[in-house]
Formats: structure tokens, sequence, C-alpha cells
């Protein structure tokens, strides 16, 4: 069993590890939107350069 | 105002420039109220140090209870507005409200041996804080369930809606069961609890409260960009 300080400093590390584990879950959904976004930007310019070549012919 | 925040490039907008300064303000608040809790508040005459697990105990389980009650506004507005904003906040609180109703059950439970002899008893408070787990951790399924965002939404909405029935039942649980549990410490009416031990706690609440706003902003601002892009 752990001791009285011991018991105290594993809650305070365990929460501030859960903290930080939280954030940066979190923080990961930014890179998969800015993913998406750039997709979805390359998808509209492919699509722009579709049409101006349909355009040109 | 109302309407402002519902507009998702606003909200965006507004979340983009609130989260990082909430969760560092968050994370500063923590730290005063754990020094002034582990540092300076005297110790308890009856539990000796070990008491001091409540500085991070007390503030993750009020939070657990409280982000629920959060989320279920969103789900009301959900269901009343259906609009972006307020189906990826309502989304957004349930992962936090999940990691903090783990830390406390988990530093109840490791406060729970030296203080009670047992990591975990059966007690009405603890029971339902482990139900509220699993209600979490259903609702973050259901999410996932409908391929259509604005079924899924309404599933959610619905669902947490009903998972509400468990929150006042975690908050009487120790007024209206003979638990383990001790009964309340903090009410409407005061405190029983010694300001110089009470300071600290508080200000700990403090911080993670304002913590879990900017995390939970963050995430709903992800939520949002995920849906629209």
């Amino acid at each position: 069993m752990l001791g009285a300080w011991e018991t105290v400093w594993v809650c305070v590390l365990l929460t501030l590890f859960v903290m930080g584990l939280d954030a940066w879950l979190a923080a990961r959904l930014a890179n998969k939107s800015s993913e998406q976004l750039a997709a979805r930007q390359a998808r509209q310019k492919g699509m722009q350069f579709k049409q101006m070549e349909e355009v040109k012919q | 105002m109302f309407k402002q925040l519902a507009s998702p490039p606003k909200f965006y907008e507004l979340a983009t420039k609130a989260w990082l300064p909430l969760t560092a303000a968050g994370v500063l608040l923590l730290a005063v109220g754990l020094y002034l809790g582990l540092a300076v508040a005297p110790v308890d005459r009856q539990q000796g140090e070990v008491y001091r697990a409540i500085y991070v105990h007390v503030p993750a389980a009020w939070m657990s209870m409280f982000l629920y009650l959060v989320a279920c506004g969103y789900a009301v507005l959900n269901w009343v507005y259906r609009t972006d904003v307020s189906a990826s906040m309502m989304r957004a609180f349930l992962p936090t409200g999940a990691w903090m109703t783990v830390v406390a059950l988990v530093t109840g439970a490791l406060w729970g041996k030296p203080t009670w002899g047992a990591y975990w008893v059966w007690d009405a408070r603890m029971t339902s804080e482990l139900l509220l787990l699993f209600i979490y951790l259903g609702l973050i399924a259901v999410g996932r369930l409908a391929q259509d965002p604005s079924k899924s939404d309404r599933l959610l909405s619905i669902a947490l809606l009903i998972g509400a029935v468990n929150i006042p039942l975690i908050y009487l649980s120790v007024k209206y069961w003979n638990t383990l549990h001790q009964g309340y410490s903090v009410s409407l009416s005061g405190s029983s609890i010694d300001p110089s031990i009470a300071q600290g706690m508080w200000l700990s609440v403090l911080g993670l409260w304002i913590f879990c706003a900017g995390t939970v902003l963050n995430r709903g601002r992800n939520i949002l960009a995920l849906r629209r892009f």
C-alpha cells in the first residue's frame, strides 16, 4: 500500500497526466481538420483546372 | 450575442482566440491551488496528509458532473436550433467529462485504501459515479453510430438528456443512502471546510474548470471544422 504522501503525489501526477492527454487529444483533431481542408482545397483546385481545360477545348 | 455564437465562422474565430489563454490560465490557477493545498494548508487531524488528495479529487468529481450538465444544455440547444456549433460543442464535452470521471474514480480509490481500508466499495456515490463513466463512454459510442450527422446529433441529444437522470442521483446519493462516502462539505448555505484548507481547493476547482473550458473549446472548434470542411 502507498504511504500518505505517495498517494497524494500519485493522485496529482495522474490528474496532470490526464489533463495533458485530454488537451493533446483535443489538439490532434486540428491536424485532421486541416488535412481535410487541404484535401478539399486541392479538390476545388483540381475541379477549377478541369473546367478551364474544358473551356479551352 | 447568441446569434453571433451560433454562427460557425464567428464561433470558430472566438474559440481559436480563447482556447489557449483559457487552458494556460487554468493550468496556472491549478498550480497555485495545488501549491496552497500541498505546501501551505495544515495537516488534517483525523486523516493526516492523505486528505490532500481532495485538491485533485474534488475538482475532478465536480467537473465530471458539471461538464455533463453543460453538454445537456448544448443537447437542448441542438434539439431546438440544430446548429453545427451546438452539435459540435455537445460532442466536445464528452471525452473531457469521461476523463474527469476517470480521475475522480481513481483518485477516490487511491484515497480510499488508506482511509477506508479498501480501494473500492459498492457505495451509492461511487457506484453512481462509475455509472456516469459508462454513460459517457456509451454516449461517445452513440455519437459515432449513425452515418448521417443530423440523425446522429438528434440521437446523441436524446441519449444525453436521458443519461442526465444520473446526475441528481450522484449528487443526492450521500443524502438519501447510508453511504461510506462523506456527506456534503460544501452546499449553497456554506462550507464546513476550514478556510485554510478550502482556499487551495477553490483555486484548484476554478483552475480545472477554466482548463476544461479551454480544452472543450479547442475540441469543439476542431469538431466544427471537421463537420464543415
